[in-house]
């Protein structure tokens, strides 16, 4: 087909909606916006070019991972600490890209413009694909990497780890609202923002490490995002030139935007800043670079003669992102035996790298680093989560710890609504909560689940132990000698307990209508 | 490179596979290991099991309900994620086959240009089979599309999701098909007349009880009457009857192959999806199910709602035969043998059928 016939074939499969006559039917979902019939899809794709595309990068894929990838045992050569951090980062992404398919169902039954339908349907085989690709990696991991305890239990240890948890409750976001709101959440924030740092500069991270496997992989994921960015800006270009829709759409703009920091730049920067071996870049300067000036000071502001503002409290999260990754990191090094992968001490090489990057990391972060390093032998009988007076408590609404942006200075609350007590980690998150506070009525955090569990029993319970059902998963070094087991942690007597239960409420929270 | 792990952990064999997913099968296939447990059963696989009973979620609904809802469907099973797809497709192996297919009928068309098969097509074929009639029924096609997009959202599971997400896709490339091959028939014939086919979605008679059924396709909330309806009564009875008679058939005696295959690959899918829904007509009254016997029932009246519309429609499509220039059936002929696969297919599941014979 040539250009001309293209175009043509175009903008006839552009008229496919007609005004129902005998059946109409509401979308089933509450949609407050009101979309124009008439938007543009910038990517111009039928099916038959989409298939040719997609089958094309399949094959380079899938292709190079089979071929020279496994028989060169490249896993193998990889920089261990850095292989580690996927058997986490691996089934928190494909769990994105899950939720996000199921998004693109509910744009294709609400928005009234066949174009658009047609991108979105798109999109949707893509979010299969990358929930394939990304799980396929997993898989692959689990075959070849040196250690694969926890690359085959990630998925299903997502609801019991306190970190995986705080991931569904970012990306849960993509479809759980009314459809405009989970595009916000995927498309404009999600995607626009954060999957540039995530899938192009974190595989150089992974590169630079001897990872081959997963820049082969998320870059193939990236090639399609172009295209769910595309699709982001059309639609909320098309929900923004309805005036009408503003202040809805700042009101979820701004909400979708903090549930994707609190989330996504705690748990990136942790895996960007201390996984990396042979160390490059930073988190800090991906992200000003990235989500500073390409979307918040492009893309966003392009927005803004049509009424669309940076978010609510855009300026916190700029300041938070300072530290937020180093205090997610901490925490989850001194909850090691809580995790499914094995986390290495710091070396005097990252030191110097930390204060370079970021001024002033040592005064808060590096006493509890030279700590753990001394933690390491189980035949010292010290779990690093001693350090500190208790287990934080975690977030209703981000499910993180409400220890940020750093535990000195930590904006947390614990307020009551409805007779029930909840401690938010910030402003942004009491303010999603005082909006919409029925939508977190069946919302448990982690130290409910588990308050009273002695650590032990707790591993137990979530299958966190090794083949031999003694040796724990986790482990705070990446020695194959002197792994910690069951009996080293119940020697410790550590119990689990929720410290929401006994702090005062500082108020209720003020619900906004 | 990396000493492998020895020590404790190293003296018992370690799997290096996701052992947690139960195979069909006797091994773990690649079509379930990159499915299965992608989406969270909050009620089972991923109930954290401590001191909460109630299923949890993280964020509920804006109207307070769960994110999926068993309400979403009448039936109830008690582990939808024991399904499985019979096609096994995962997106690579779904993609590469609907590249096959795209391209197959990409090549054929050029190859029909070129050798001046399609300018020996007669005027009256392109305009009242192609135009009139298929192009109407790329209407119908959009309208499952959009259906199925929803309803694997509202799915209970991630394997019927993806099923009812591949399906999904296939319509919309079915629908794409007809106005690309128009587009190509346009360098050929005077004869095109693309706007046609909008026209009589519209307004012809004929028509509108197909239209009226697609409307209230998109309207039909429960993804599982969606799945079955669609892929046990309207595809054998109405999309047999309106493109695999009319098109397919009496393509080849009109000097059409191109339309012939285009419908050919359509049926491909449509066999494929007739599987996946007679394994859920299977799956959700195996014996262990105690709520076999009331899904039994839903699904029979499922069947009797659905069969009488699409046979309304079917009936209403007996004009469309009479413009085709070089008869290959009847649309009475057509009609029965559409009704006789129906009733065949659906009691062969154990459920009568209005169109004849019992279970």
């Amino acid at each position: 087909m040539n250009g001309e016939d293209f175009i043509k074939a175009h903008d006839r499969v552009k008229d496919f909606d007609w005004e129902a006559s005998y059946a109409p039917a509401p979308s089933r979902y509450r949609m407050p916006y009101r979309i124009p019939s008439k938007t543009s899809d910038p990517f111009r794709h039928l099916v038959r070019d989409y298939c040719s595309m997609e089958r094309d990068k399949d094959d380079r894929q899938y292709g190079a991972m089979s071929d020279v990838m496994a028989r060169a045992k490249m896993p193998a050569k990889a920089s261990e600490r850095w292989t580690e951090v996927l058997k986490m980062v691996l089934p928190v992404t494909t769990y994105a890209e899950y939720a996000a398919m199921k998004c693109t169902g509910q744009l294709v039954e609400s928005v009234s413009n066949a174009e658009l339908r047609q991108g979105y349907l798109a999109q949707m085989i893509d979010e299969v694909r990358h929930t394939n690709q990304e799980a396929h990696l997993v898989r692959y991991l689990a075959k070849h990497a040196p250690d694969p305890e926890g690359f085959t239990q990630g998925f299903r240890l997502r609801n019991t780890n306190f970190i995986t948890r705080a991931s569904r409750a970012a990306f849960d976001g993509f479809f759980a609202g009314n459809p405009i709101e989970g595009a916000l959440n995927l498309q404009v924030v999600a995607e626009t923002a954060y999957t540039n740092p995530i899938f192009v500069t974190l595989t150089e991270v992974a590169a630079a490490n001897g990872d081959q496997a997963t820049p082969t992989t998320f870059l193939s994921v990236q090639s399609d995002e172009a295209r769910h960015m595309a699709n982001g800006y059309s639609t909320l270009a098309a929900v923004a030139s309805v005036e009408d829709n503003l202040p809805q759409l700042q009101r979820d703009f701004d909400t979708a935007f903090w549930r994707q920091h609190t989330f996504l730049d705690s748990f990136v920067g942790a895996v960007y800043d201390y996984f990396q071996e042979n160390r490059g870049g930073s988190y800090l300067e991906a992200w000003k670079e990235w989500i500073g000036d390409d979307w918040a000071g492009s893309y966003i502001r392009k927005l803004e003669p049509f009424g669309v503002s940076l978010p609510q409290h855009w300026e916190e999260a700029a300041n938070r992102v300072q530290w937020v990754g180093h205090t997610a990191m901490m925490l989850f090094a001194a909850s090691w035996p809580m995790q499914f992968l094995r986390v290495d001490p710091l070396t005097a090489k990252d030191f110097d790298w930390f204060e370079k990057k970021y001024p002033g990391w040592y005064d808060h972060y590096g006493k509890f680093w030279e700590a753990y390093a001394q933690m390491t032998d189980p035949a010292d009988g010290q779990l690093p989560l001693n350090l500190f007076e208790s287990l934080p408590t975690f977030c209703r609404v981000c499910q993180m710890p409400c220890v940020f942006p750093r535990p000195d200075i930590s904006t947390a609350r614990i307020k009551t609504h409805a007779g029930r007590k909840h401690a938010f980690c910030s402003d942004g998150c009491e303010h999603a909560f005082s909006i919409e506070p029925h939508r977190y009525a069946s919302n448990y955090v982690w130290d409910e689940h588990f308050d009273g569990y002695e650590l032990g029993d707790w591993l137990e319970h979530c299958g966190l132990l090794r083949a031999d059902g003694k040796t724990l998963i986790a482990q705070p070094h990446l020695k194959r000698d002197r792994m910690w087991t069951i009996d080293d942690i119940r020697a410790l007597k550590f119990e689990i307990t929720n410290p929401l239960k006994d702090l005062p409420a500082d108020g209720e929270v003020t619900v906004l209508q | 490179m990396n000493a492998p792990a020895t020590g404790t952990a190293a003296k018992v064999k370690t799997a290096r596979d996701f052992t947690y997913i139960k195979p069909k099968r006797r091994r773990l296939t690649e079509y379930e290991a990159l499915t299965v447990h992608m989406q969270p059963d909050m009620q089972g696989f991923d109930h954290a099991r401590g001191r909460i009973e109630q299923p949890e979620w993280y964020l509920l609904r804006d109207d307070g309900t769960p994110l999926w809802d068993p309400a979403s469907t009448a039936l109830e099973v008690s582990d939808w994620f024991e399904w499985r797809d019979p096609s096994q497709h995962w997106q690579r192996t779904y993609v590469r086959h609907q590249e096959q297919q795209e391209g197959a009928i990409e090549r054929m068309t050029e190859d029909a240009a070129l050798d001046g098969s399609l300018a020996e097509i007669d005027a009256r074929w392109i305009r009242g089979v192609l135009c009139d009639h298929y192009r109407a029924w790329s209407f119908f096609e959009y309208a499952v599309f959009r259906s199925l997009a929803p309803a694997q959202r509202e799915a209970l599971s991630d394997t019927l999701g993806n099923a009812l997400c591949f399906q999904s896709f296939d319509h919309l490339r079915h629908a794409q098909d007809v106005i690309c091959y128009l587009v190509e028939l346009e360098h050929h014939s005077d004869a095109v007349d693309d706007a046609a086919g909008k026209r009589n979605w519209m307004e012809n008679p004929a028509y509108q009880p197909s239209r009226r059924l697609a409307e209230e396709i998109m309207g039909c909330r429960d993804w599982c009457e969606l799945m079955l309806g669609l892929n046990l009564v309207v595809a054998p009875l109405l999309q047999q009857l309106a493109v695999s008679e009319l098109v397919r058939r009496a393509a080849l005696p009109n000097r059409d192959a191109v339309a012939a295959h285009i419908v050919l690959t359509a049926e491909r899918d449509r066999r494929r999806n007739l599987a996946a829904a007679q394994a859920l007509a299977e799956f959700v009254v195996a014996e262990d199910n105690p709520r076999a016997d009331a899904n039994r029932a839903c699904i029979q009246a499922w069947l009797d709602d659905w069969t009488a519309r699409a046979d309304g429609a079917a009936v209403a499509l007996a004009p469309a035969f009479d413009a085709v220039p070089v008869p290959a059936i009847s649309h009475a002929e057509a009609l029965a043998r559409a009704r006789a696969a129906t009733a065949a297919l659906v009691t062969g599941l154990g459920y009568s059928s209005p169109l004849g014979g019992d279970a």
